[in-house]
């Protein structure tokens, strides 16, 4: 009768609520399948019984010919074990080493994503301390923001737009 | 040229709109794109040039670009020159101070009044008229204002926000995908549960046919029982009434029957006293 299943009868340890929030929005319908799996297996255990069932032996006893064979019946019926079906493939393991395996990638994603987290704040930390508008020169707007001025190294026609260089492939000279 | 400016036709080259932004210095350059380490190198090198250890804070200050003109006096003299000059000469000095040294340059000559003399007095006159107008003022100084306000937010404040947007949109969309992890775990418990509930069903099913299976041998017997009674009953019956159906004989037959028929005529007479 040992089981651990048998206790958890009344409430199912799953947070289907929160499942449902967590799972990504793509993703929902293969929940809706877990889930519908899952009320199948809880409705077949609900309506089997849960202990090995009683018989009136007393009532029994009177209908039956010989009064000793109800006995016997009973004792035989009260002393019956009933073996706990195996594992047989061993499927709790596997679900447990998967989730194992699964729960290592997916720390090291979190950290991953925490590390972004982090260097996102820092860059906002960073923007904070910059100078105010008012108190950059131009001269410092440009060391600041290199990518809005002009590069020596590179210097361009007018009207200074991609399309018009010369280096540009699709620029034709005008004859 | 007043009608090019009021047409808005060279509002693009002031304003950076159009293929003439590079004009106002709105670069049409910026080809390459930083990536946030490149930008905190950059910045944190730039913060060291400009406020590092060497700056002299204390005597080089950071320049402030001022929200709005100082006091004047006159329309266009700073106001703090007379506040200056007050403790030393009065009220009356600094306009006494600078009729006299109008005067005294005049004299020597530094100052001399020809054709070009008159464009200093006009300008400055012209500056404090239209400082001074009721519907010039004002105007000017808001569109002053508002263009300052649209370049600040040009390089400045737009760039950015949208920066720092991005940056929280990047903390948000990472803390959803945070979130989402959790779904492994929740997919671990289902399968888990899903082995374990179906073992539990295995073995209520098992409970079930046992109880079934006992049950149905006990009805059996409970059942082989009564049909052997109700059998016997019958057979008993049957066997009794063939047997007294048997021993009866015409001749015994014949001799009930007119007793019966007696028996009912009596009746039948007695039933006749009991009407009349």
């Amino acid at each position: 009768m040992a089981s651990g299943a048998v206790k958890r009868l009344s409430t199912s340890a799953v947070d289907w609520a929160r499942f449902a929030t967590v799972i990504p929005k793509a993703q929902i319908d293969t929940m809706r399948i877990i889930k519908g799996k899952h009320d199948n297996f809880l409705n077949k255990v609900y309506t089997l019984p849960e202990n090995l069932p009683k018989i009136d032996f007393a009532a029994y006893k009177t209908r039956l010919p010989d009064p000793t064979m109800a006995d016997r019946f009973q004792k035989a019926y009260e002393s019956l074990s009933i073996p706990y079906p195996k594992d047989k493939d061993n499927l709790l393991q596997k679900v447990e080493d998967d989730y194992k395996e699964l729960d290592k990638r997916v720390q090291n994603f979190v950290a991953e994503v925490n590390n972004d987290i982090a260097e996102s704040k820092k860059f906002i930390d960073k923007i904070n301390t910059l100078p105010k508008f008012e108190e950059m020169t131009e001269e410092m707007y440009s060391y600041y923001f290199p990518e809005t001025q002009m590069d020596p190294e590179r210097p361009t026609f007018w009207p200074h737009v991609e399309e018009e260089q010369p280096y540009n492939p699709n620029y034709k000279y005008i004859n | 040229m007043l009608s090019l400016f009021r047409s808005g036709a060279l509002r693009g080259a002031f304003q950076g709109h159009g293929i003439v932004k590079v004009m106002s210095a709105v670069p049409a350059r910026g080809e390459k794109t930083f990536t946030r380490e490149e930008r905190i190198e950059q910045w944190d090198y730039v913060n060291s040039v400009y406020f590092g250890p060497e700056r002299d804070m204390k005597n080089f200050p950071t320049l402030v670009q001022a929200d709005s003109p100082e006091p004047v006096r006159l329309g266009v003299i700073p106001a703090r020159w007379f506040d200056f000059l007050y403790p030393k000469t009065g009220v009356s000095g600094p306009y006494v101070l600078l009729g006299g040294f109008t005067l005294w340059m005049m004299s020597k000559e530094i100052m001399v009044i020809d054709h070009y003399f008159w464009e200093f007095p006009s300008f400055w006159g012209m500056v404090y008229i239209l400082n001074k107008h009721p519907k010039v003022g004002p105007k000017l100084k808001k569109w002053l204002a508002d263009s300052y306000e649209t370049q600040k937010n040009i390089f400045y404040t737009r760039p950015l926000k949208s920066m720092k947007d991005q940056e929280a949109d990047n903390i948000a969309r990472n803390e959803r995908l945070i979130e989402e992890t959790e779904t492994a775990k929740h997919i671990y418990l289902a399968q888990k549960e899903g082995v374990q509930l179906q073992l539990e069903a295995a073995y209520r099913q098992r409970l079930q046919n046992a109880f079934l299976d006992v049950k149905k041998r006990l009805d059996y017997e409970v059942e082989k029982t009564n049909v052997r009674r109700k059998f016997e009953q019958d057979h008993m019956v049957n066997w009794i009434v063939s047997s007294v159906t048997k021993s009866i004989s015409p001749q015994l037959e014949k001799e009930s029957i007119k007793v019966c028929i007696q028996t009912l005529k009596g009746l039948a007479s007695k039933q006749k006293v009991a009407v009349a």
